[in-house]
């Protein structure tokens, strides 16, 4: 699959205990927010810590695949990003609603960073001679080949409006809880983020084997519903109408960037992977984040209730070109 | 004994990759009261989440063509 650049100059070790420092440093930096920038800076520490870990660490667990297992590798670095997030959001609840502290969830999960570390200590590294150059490792790769032109368009509306939606639940699930819908508490923050984030592993598991296509449009379809379906919620100040839409959103983005990830993937030779890979991360995550950008800078002027109905129109928008774009003979050409 | 040792690198790593993302969903049902404590308004949240995505980027360094 990918196999990262730079772990191939430095060795697997010394690069994840490179990813494993910046994790410690975000739990530093969180434990005690005293500014805007200091919160920044702690979440852009964690996001090198996390993109850093889906490339260096991933590359170690597939180095080390035990024989009998073929396969769980692929699994468990899917699956990660959806068991780490939510474990990590509702033991913040459960531990600041059970011992009042905002500190102590930042500590608990620093030392298990440098737990994770002393692991990697005691394994073996993996790369054996490590190759010259590192710095020349660190230019990125982005390939555009023809199959993936007529798909990206359609595709980069599922990333685009499924991330940006994501992104938005992940700033505000506690906001949404307090402005909105009326409940101050940590622990309903989390499990507001919970209802999104889980369900995503559900819609990533029933896409598997079925018609991509029809797949794609109608994830996309019962994505908008779903956003849809939170906005109503938040009118009629439901917690647990809310939370069963995000649910549904959260199926909808999975099944939405699965099969759209399948479709482009499996027309793709195994060269070339990496680089369209690359490309369609930085069409996700470009796609996510200019929209919450531009959320950061309107969001004083308007109530968390403008702004949703704002991305279920995005959404909307999304939906609209995708259909319009997407065509059932561009996945099945080969 | 080998692998012993590949076992061990296979489930450390798995543990880091998913501690990572622990890391990562910890500060998230926090973001209300930072904003509330720190007198800032509902903008500085979705920042929050912008420099997380760039910062998130950065891992196609490191990934070979």
């Amino acid at each position: 699959m990918f196999l990262p650049r730079l772990t191939n100059y430095w060795g697997r070790k010394r690069a994840i205990y490179l990813t494993l420092a910046f994790g410690v440093a975000g739990c530093l930096l969180f434990a005690d927010v005293d500014s805007e920038w200091r919160m920044l800076l702690a979440k852009f520490v964690q996001g090198l810590c996390c993109g850093l870990a889906s490339s260096t660490v991933a590359a170690f667990i597939i180095d080390n695949e035990p024989r009998r297992y073929k396969g769980l590798a692929a699994v468990i670095i899917g699956a990660a990003p959806n068991v780490g997030l939510p474990i990590g959001a509702m033991g913040a609840g459960v531990l600041n609603t059970a011992f009042d502290s905002l500190t102590l969830v930042f500590i608990i999960v620093a030392l298990l960073l440098l737990g994770c570390g002393a692991l990697i200590f005691a394994s073996e590294e993996t790369i054996t001679h490590p190759l010259k150059g590192a710095w020349k490792s660190l230019v990125p790769q982005i390939k555009m080949t023809p199959h993936v032109r007529r798909l990206l368009p359609a595709a980069a509306c599922a990333f685009a409006g499924t991330w940006a939606v994501g992104g938005f639940y992940q700033s505000y699930s506690a906001a949404i809880g307090v402005q909105e819908l009326g409940v101050d508490s940590t622990f309903i923050a989390s499990l507001i983020y919970v209802s999104f984030i889980v369900p995503v592993i559900f819609g990533a598991i029933i896409t598997r084997g079925r018609d991509k296509f029809a797949m794609q449009r109608w994830s996309m379809i019962v994505f908008f519903v779903g956003v849809c379906g939170s906005l109503f919620a938040m009118h009629i100040k439901s917690l647990w109408l809310f939370m069963f839409f995000n649910a549904v959103s959260g199926a909808a983005d999975g099944a939405a960037f699965t099969s759209s990830m399948a479709g482009i993937l499996e027309g793709t030779g195994l060269n070339e992977r990496a680089g369209v890979l690359s490309l369609i991360y930085i069409v996700a995550y470009g796609g996510a984040a200019l929209p919450n950008l531009i959320v950061s800078r309107i969001a004083d002027y308007f109530t968390l209730f403008e702004l949703t109905e704002g991305y279920a129109v995005f959404t909307a928008a999304m939906v609209v070109i995708m259909l319009l774009t997407a065509r059932r003979s561009y996945y099945y050409m080969d | 004994m080998k692998a012993k040792k590949q076992l061990l690198g296979f489930a450390a790593a798995s543990l880091s990759l998913t501690a990572a993302f622990v890391a990562g969903g910890a500060p998230i049902p926090y973001y209300n009261l930072y904003a509330q404590q720190l007198g800032a308004g509902n903008g500085v949240m979705s920042m929050v989440t912008v420099v997380y995505f760039c910062g998130r980027c950065w891992r196609f360094c490191f990934c070979r063509a």
